[in-house]
């Protein structure tokens, strides 16, 4: 009808031309339309339903082993997260680590930069520090969220890795 | 006091206040779009923190909104369905409202994930809340009083019709 107006010259009025309730079902299909085809061009594109978990620290994700996590090392099967603080990160972590800080400012930006660099198939492996600590599991959550397939955590990470001597790196 | 009460129910349904309003509400909108857009990972973060919505919508959710607030808002400003616009943007309020509340009410402190995707900044809290019911009046006076003055999809009354 838009078309039809626009062509014909004539004044558009199509809004009272159009019912009401067709119009916000116009805007809502255009919306999904539009998110929906963006989303499938983009590099770094969501899954349309994700792998979110209602419960994160409930542990329904994989733990890897210290000896595991060192041979996926060594062999560069797996890529690790560092879930900490940067200034953590920077005193010390696992060599080849990429921080991932889920409670810093900068956490959304640097999370979409990672989602959209990194295959969605490769293995991960998460760590934070301490027996007690929550940002590991919930970051390994949220990159299941996002799609990423295989998200493994090394619990007590940064603690039992340095413990055993495994190699580190300082920036 | 009749007086003043009376001049701004006057000013409230006058159709230019409208135009102003469609300008105003359009332009937070597109603004409230563009990191989201930009950033539909750090998106999905935001809505799943709110803890709201099932696993299996939140994706979806950080996909179309955006999209959702950017078309509305171009829309209330070209004055294209700007009656159709509000009436999406008001209810987007209300469910807004509801999911800052709610999450107030619990105690969760997170990022409102509003005009930034950004974690640390933007804590959910009264001022929060406060900033989205002031966008409501806004938004439901061009639903309701909007005549399509200055808009690219002309009336939103037919001819001769008296909305007045």
């Amino acid at each position: 009808m838009i078309l039809r107006d626009f062509l014909s010259q004539r004044p558009m009025n199509v809004n009272a031309k159009v019912p009401p309730f067709q119009q916000v079902l116009i805007i809502l299909l255009f919306s999904l339309g539009m998110g929906l085809a963006i989303n499938g061009l983009r590099e770094a594109s969501l899954p349309l339903v994700g792998g979110w978990s209602s419960s994160p620290m409930k542990g329904d994700i994989l733990a890897v082993s210290l000896e595991d996590a060192v041979v996926k090392l060594l062999s560069d099967d797996a890529l690790f997260l560092d879930a900490r603080s940067t200034a953590d990160y920077q005193r010390g972590h696992i060599k080849g680590a990429v921080n991932l800080p889920v409670l810093d400012g900068s956490f959304g930006q640097r999370l979409q930069e990672f989602s959209g660099r990194v295959d969605h198939q490769r293995e991960l492996i998460v760590y934070c520090d301490g027996t007690g600590c929550t940002l590991g599991p919930q970051l390994a959550s949220i990159l299941r969220g996002l799609g990423f397939g295989d998200v493994q955590i090394l619990l007590n990470g940064w603690n039992e890795w340095v413990g055993a001597g495994m190699p580190f790196e300082v920036e | 006091m009749k007086g003043f009460i009376r001049s701004v129910a006057l000013s409230y349904t006058n159709p230019h206040v409208s135009v102003v309003f469609r300008w105003v509400v359009g332009a937070i909108f597109i603004y409230a779009s563009m990191d989201k857009l930009l950033n539909p990972s750090a998106f999905a973060v935001a809505v799943y923190n709110y803890r709201i919505l099932p696993g299996g919508l939140i994706n979806l959710v950080a996909i179309t909104l955006p999209w959702l607030e950017l078309i509305c808002g171009i829309l209330l400003i070209i004055g294209l369905f700007p009656r159709a616009g509000a009436l999406t943007l008001s209810v987007l309020l209300l469910i807004f409202f509801s999911a800052l509340s709610i999450n107030i009410y619990r105690g969760i402190d997170i990022s409102c994930g509003c005009f930034s995707v950004s974690t640390g900044t933007d804590r959910i809290g009264l001022s929060t809340l406060l900033r989205d019911l002031s966008i409501l009046p806004m938004s439901v006076q061009i639903l309701l009083f909007d005549q399509g003055l200055i808009a690219i999809g002309g009336r939103t009354v037919s001819r001769g019709a008296n909305p007045t």
